[in-house]
C-alpha cells in the first residue's frame, strides 16, 4: 500500500469500515510509514478535542436570558400588547391611589373593639363591708 | 406537546410556550455555534440571538421542514456571519496574544481553574490548531464537518439543514475532511501560543 490509498481509506478505517483486508493493509502501512502515522494521529486528537468541546453545556440562566431578550423584543414588535410608556406612570399612580382608598373604606367600616377593665375572679366576688378599714387598723 | 403545537400556541399569543422550546434546544444550538466560534462566551450570545431571530420568524416557518432542521439553519447562518464580522478581531487578538497570553485565556474560558496550568496550555494550543484549521474551510465545508462531528447528524439530515442532495454532503465532507487533515498537519501546533 503507498501514502495516497491510505490516505483514501483512513477515515473508513478509523470508522471501522474497511473489509478486514484493507484494514490489515492500512494498518501494516501505519506501522512503517511514519509520516501516515503522524497524519492519523493529529486526526484523533483533533477527534478528542471535538468530542471534549462537545461535552461543554451553556450556563444554567442562558434560557432566562433568552427569555427575558424575547420578552423585550415582542413588546418592541408589538407595543400594543402592553401600556403605551406615556400612561405607565398614571397607571402606576391610580393603583396607589386605588390602594389607599380601599384601605380607607375597609378601616371605617370595621367593627371598633371594646375595651373592658377585667377584674380578677377573686376581686370581683370580695364583699366590700367585710373588709376591713385600713385606716382604722393604723391607728390601733 | 410535540414543536408544531407549541408553534401554533405561540403564534396565537401564548408566548410563555416559546420557553419549552427553549430548554428543548438550547444545547444543541450552543454546541454548533460552539463547533463555529470555540468559545463559550461567544456561543452563549449567538444561541441568544438565534432564538431571537427563530421568534421574529416564527410566523414564517411553515413547518415543511421539522423545527430542528429550521433553528440549525438559523444557527448556522448566525455563526458564518458571525465568524465573517470577527475575523479581523481574531487576527487583532491573535497579534495581542504574541505579546500577552492573558487575552487568549480569557476568551477561551473552557478549562476549569483546579486543572494543571500545563494541561491547560497544551489544550489551549490544540485547541487553537483545531480551530485554525477548520476556519480555514471554505463555508460550506465547515458546516457540513461541523453538523457532523458537534452534532453528530447524518448526511441525510446535513442535507436538509444545507438544501443539498445526500450525495453532494458525501462529497462535501470528504473533501472537508481531507483538507481538514492537510490543515491541521501543515499547522505547527507550538507556533500557534
Amino acid at each position: 500500500m503507498n501514502c495516497k490509498l491510505c490516505h483514501e481509506n483512513l477515515d473508513a478505517y478509523h470508522e471501522g469500515k474497511l473489509t478486514p483486508d484493507m484494514k490489515t493493509l492500512v494498518e501494516a502501512h501505519l506501522k512503517t510509514c511514519e509520516a501516515c502515522s503522524r497524519v492519523y494521529d493529529e486526526w484523533l486528537l483533533a477527534e478528542r478535542i471535538i468530542a471534549s468541546e462537545k461535552t461543554i453545556e451553556h450556563g444554567p440562566f442562558l434560557a432566562t436570558r433568552i427569555m427575558a431578550a424575547v420578552e423585550n423584543r415582542d413588546r418592541e414588535l408589538n407595543p400594543e400588547r402592553g401600556l403605551p410608556g406615556i400612561l405607565r406612570p398614571v397607571f402606576i399612580t391610580l393603583s396607589v391611589a386605588a390602594a389607599l382608598f380601599a384601605g380607607v373604606v375597609l378601616g371605617k367600616w370595621s367593627v371598633g373593639i371594646e375595651i373592658q377593665e377585667r377584674i380578677p375572679v377573686e376581686f370581683a366576688m370580695a364583699d366590700d363591708n367585710a373588709l376591713e378599714s385600713v385606716y382604722l387598723l393604723s391607728n390601733e | 406537546m410535540n414543536d408544531n403545537e407549541l408553534i401554533e400556541l405561540i403564534l396565537q399569543g401564548d408566548r410563555e410556550k416559546f420557553g419549552t422550546l427553549v430548554d428543548r434546544y438550547s444545547q444543541m444550538v450552543f454546541r454548533t455555534c460552539m463547533g463555529f466560534v470555540h468559545n463559550r462566551e461567544d456561543a452563549e450570545d449567538l444561541t441568544q440571538e438565534v432564538f431571537l431571530r427563530a421568534f421574529q420568524s416564527l410566523a414564517g416557518f411553515k413547518g415543511k421542514s421539522s423545527f430542528p432542521t429550521w433553528i440549525y439553519r438559523i444557527a448556522v447562518n448566525a455563526s458564518l456571519n458571525f465568524k465573517r464580522k470577527h475575523s479581523g478581531i481574531s487576527l487583532f487578538e491573535r497579534l495581542e496574544s504574541l505579546f500577552s497570553g492573558e487575552k487568549s485565556a480569557e476568551k477561551n474560558p473552557v478549562f476549569s481553574l483546579t486543572d494543571d496550568p500545563e494541561k491547560i496550555l497544551i489544550e489551549r494550543e490544540h485547541s487553537l490548531w483545531l480551530q485554525r484549521a477548520l476556519d480555514s474551510l471554505p463555508a460550506n465545508q465547515r458546516t457540513a464537518i461541523i453538523l457532523s462531528k458537534y452534532e453528530d447528524l447524518s448526511q441525510k439530515e446535513i442535507s436538509e439543514i444545507m438544501n443539498l442532495s445526500i450525495g453532494a454532503v458525501e462529497a462535501l465532507l470528504q473533501r472537508a475532511k481531507k483538507n481538514l487533515r492537510e490543515r491541521l498537519s501543515a499547522g505547527d501546533k507550538k507556533k500557534l501560543i
